[in-house]
């Protein structure tokens, strides 16, 4: 069953470009990530679910609800935590989260405790008081607190501590065996290669790219790195599969893509003094779809 | 509901700091009333020895203007320009509010719709201006109790209390077209004062010379204080006026608020 | 340098904003002079009207200058005019000097290699250099539409001296703004703040036009420094006044000073 169905989204910010043509669903208890560069059209995905804009072209549903008709009930069961954290001045963290609370009708007191015992936050500190880090622990506690089904969490390591990270991870993915689908919009690829069951690449506003984490990495992709006595006067940046080519000197790298008992045969014609095939990062495979599409 | 008393609470201090200035302003005017009024007892003994033909000159009924409920119109333009600066911050600050501490996204992602939103803001502001109201108008009527102003008319001193209210909620309304336009407006409190004091300028100008027409571009002129004390009644066409310039602005606000792209901080 | 062309960029629309809303109300009051009262001042209403006490012909709204005389028609005026001065000229005041903490921008300028009193003295420049400009507008609106309405060249010294006494409250109103500004804890409110005191002196001048007993309280609303009616009875400036005056702007210029150099900033 799919949580989340989004199909064909467009959003223009007047002439401006914000996302064109998305489209992507979520399968329940899935963690999906969203990566991309910055202004690529994260925000703008997350923030037309949530219906705090609106799209210029195409749909999306939530649990099966229209994200605009019903963007109400689909509130009840979705918790946000957004990458800048501000709230209303003069509220104690307590105030905040009871005001944040008395949206739901259920009772989020237990929830509450449990979870600012975990991050370890002051419950009476005012929170115009309280450190950037802080104030993001707020928003974790606040978007969690009603025990959502469905969680959005847009950069949402920003401000943390690493240890915090590690403790804000373990959260989401004890949420997510709970049953709790996430989204998980970030720049960061560490963290979604640590946590995503899938990903979804975009780049100036068009997704390029939805794959498993480990069929992206596999993918038949290796990163080959060799060096040489004498320059290097061989093609093989012309060579078929080859991409991300990089020369320095008496050193050469590049991803390949095909059959590896082609490429080794065209190396063997080199004369090597030192070669290294292995399975390319995530970050490596990102530049490479941005190269590639550039 | 919820939300409607976090407004409450936000706007809890500078009420009531605002609401006591207004009083401490009634109770300084109300204390020059018996000078006031022995002079005008005076002037209404001397009138009488005067011939008729020159005081139709003047062509008001000096006996209720010198009353009680003239000088407290009086004094009520005054109340009125800071009713009106209240109104219109409010108007003004509870929808922008959110997005200059940029708390939007935190209110917007919970299961209300932005329809719940506008209106528990809206009678937020109509609970914060008419405690204001209320707050007031029983204390300018314990000072006249106290320093006995003898028998006036109930009916005529709360329909200038009440024009008062009316004004108050027109620049409110005006304050959420404000809002809808520039949804990220800063510095609230001194524009509303601006607009208002010029609002203000421009009734007394208009009263100056005389301009009817410069009246209808200003809520302060929509209640006449003469008329009302002549009538014991509103001038329909303004009331009219009144109520149209609000209605319309509250829909415009909630149609503009229901459509509005709110964007990341 | 940089930072006075940046305050003098910011303001302009304000500054633009006030003066358009000057020019017409001067110059659209004006036109209605002639047409309506000169003439109609007959001496046995006169005689009433000062028969009548002053409390009870403020609060029937009847005016204490002689509207048949250019000078006295162009005082009620300046009686909207000084209110205006007085709202632009704290508020530019208390928000020249807050805005860096309300826009962030504090920041970035304190990392600049500029002191705080830099900062205040190229503010202050710019603030005043603003309140000049305002006057200036004031002024030459005020002699062309007075001449323009049918005053004579003794009516240009009248108007040149009300501006030059309007041009020194208003420097204290935008020396108050400064001075709140930069005292106060809460950026957020200092305009709230400095525009709840020019209200209360606002309210004072109107209690002192009410009652002569309480005119010791002059000296506490700057609305009440230069009156209108020692102009028009050529008796120039009362001396005792501009002292104060020149005094208040003083001790105002260094509280904003000393204050803002100790200041915590926020962000």
């Amino acid at each position: 069953m799919n949580v989340v169905e989004v199909s064909k989204l467009t959003k223009y910010y007047g002439k401006h470009r914000g996302i064109i043509d998305v489209s992507f669903n979520i399968e329940k208890g899935e963690i999906f990530g969203f990566i991309g560069p910055n202004g690529a059209g994260k925000s703008t995905t997350i923030r037309t679910l949530l219906s705090l804009i609106y799209p210029t072209e195409g749909s999306a549903k939530i649990f099966g609800l229209d994200i605009i008709k019903d963007s109400k009930e689909i509130a009840k069961n979705v918790g946000y935590l957004p990458s800048e954290i501000f709230y209303y001045d003069n509220m104690k963290v307590k105030e905040l989260l009871e005001y944040s609370a008395s949206f739901y009708k259920k009772d989020c007191n237990k929830r509450m405790k449990e979870l600012t015992e975990i991050m370890e936050l002051d419950m009476n500190k005012k929170i115009e008081d309280l450190s950037l880090g802080n104030k993001k622990k707020v928003g974790i506690v606040q978007g969690l607190l009603h025990e959502p089904k469905l969680i959005i969490l847009d950069e949402p390591t920003t401000g943390l501590d690493p240890l915090m990270q590690q403790k804000f991870f373990s959260l989401i993915e004890e949420e997510n065996k709970k049953g709790a689908t996430v989204l998980f919009s970030s720049h960061i690829l560490n963290e979604v290669q640590k946590i995503c069951h899938r990903v979804a690449i975009i780049r100036e506003g068009k997704i390029i790219k939805i794959d498993n984490i480990a069929a992206l990495k596999g993918d038949s992709y290796k990163k080959i790195r060799i060096e040489t006595k004498d320059s290097l006067n061989s093609r093989l940046h012309d060579l078929q599969g080859v991409s991300n080519y990089l020369e320095d000197n008496s050193t050469v790298s590049f991803l390949y893509k095909g059959d590896i008992n082609f490429v080794l045969k065209k190396l063997s014609e080199i004369t090597l003094t030192n070669l290294l095939i292995e399975e390319p990062s995530l970050e490596e495979i990102f530049m490479h779809y941005y190269e590639r599409e550039a | 509901m919820n939300i409607y008393k976090n407004e409450l609470r936000l706007y809890r201090k500078s009420t009531i700091i605002w609401t006591l200035s207004i009083l401490a302003a009634a109770v300084l005017f109300m204390s020059l009333y018996p000078s006031f009024s022995v002079g005008a007892k005076e002037l209404l003994d001397m009138l009488n020895s005067f011939p008729k033909e020159l005081l139709k000159g003047l062509s008001i009924n000096l006996e209720s203007f010198t009353s009680f409920n003239g000088f407290f119109g009086f004094v009520f333009m005054y109340i009125s320009l800071a009713l009106g600066i209240q109104g219109m911050y409010l108007g003004i600050s509870v929808f922008t509010r959110e997005n200059t501490d940029k708390t939007c996204d935190f209110l917007h992602t919970k299961p209300v719709t932005r329809i719940e939103i506008m209106t528990a803001k809206l009678l937020a502001v109509l609970s914060l201006t008419a405690a204001t109201n209320v707050c007031y108008v029983l204390g300018v009527l314990g000072i006249a109790k106290l320093i006995g102003v003898g028998d006036f008319d109930l009916k005529v001193f709360l329909l200038i209390a009440l024009s008062g209210f009316i004004i108050q909620i027109i620049f409110a309304a005006l304050g959420v077209v404000v809002s809808a336009v520039k949804p990220r407006l800063r510095g609230v409190a001194g524009i509303s004062i601006s607009f208002i004091t010029a609002m203000f300028i421009l009734g007394l100008l208009s009263e100056f010379i005389d301009e009817k027409f410069l009246a209808y571009f200003t809520p302060f002129k929509y209640f006449n204080n003469f008329y009302i004390l002549e009538n014991a009644a509103f001038e329909p066409k303004f009331l009219v006026l009144s109520i149209a310039v609000i209605v319309a602005s509250v829909v415009f606000g909630y149609i503009v608020f229901k459509k509005r792209d709110i964007h990341a901080v | 340098m940089n930072i006075y062309i940046k305050e003098m960029k910011g303001q302009i629309k304000t500054l633009i904003f006030w003066t358009i809303g000057i020019f017409a109300m001067i110059f659209g009051g004006m036109s209605k002079y002639g047409a309506m009262y000169s003439g109609s001042g007959g001496d046995s209403i006169n005689q009433l009207m000062e028969s009548i006490p002053k409390t009870i012909r403020i609060v029937l709204g009847f005016i204490d200058l002689d509207l048949s005389t250019v000078e006295g028609f162009y005082g009620v005026l300046f009686g909207y005019v000084i209110l205006m001065a007085a709202v632009h000229g704290a508020m530019l005041g208390a928000n020249i000097i807050s805005k860096e903490e309300n826009l962030k921008t504090v920041e970035f300028l304190m990392a600049k290699p500029v002191s705080r009193a830099d900062i205040i003295r190229a503010k202050i420049l710019a603030g005043v250099t603003g309140i000049f400009i305002f006057n200036l507008v004031t002024l030459g609106t005020s002699i062309f539409s007075v001449n323009f309405y049918g005053g004579d060249s003794s009516a240009d010294r009248f108007v040149m001296n009300v501006t030059l006494g309007l041009f020194i409250s208003q420097a204290i109103f935008f020396f108050i703004g400064t001075a709140v500004a930069s005292n106060i804890k809460r950026p957020k409110i200092s305009t709230a703040a400095t525009m709840g005191i020019v209200m209360f002196m606002y309210l004072i001048s109107i209690v002192l036009e009410l009652s002569d007993k309480l005119n010791f309280l002059r000296f506490i609303t700057p609305f009440k420094y230069f009156v209108i009616i020692r102009f028009i009875e050529n008796k120039g400036f009362d001396l005792s006044f501009l002292m104060v005056s020149f005094l208040i702007i003083a001790i105002l210029k260094i509280v904003t000073f000393k204050a803002y150099e100790k200041r915590d900033l926020y962000i």
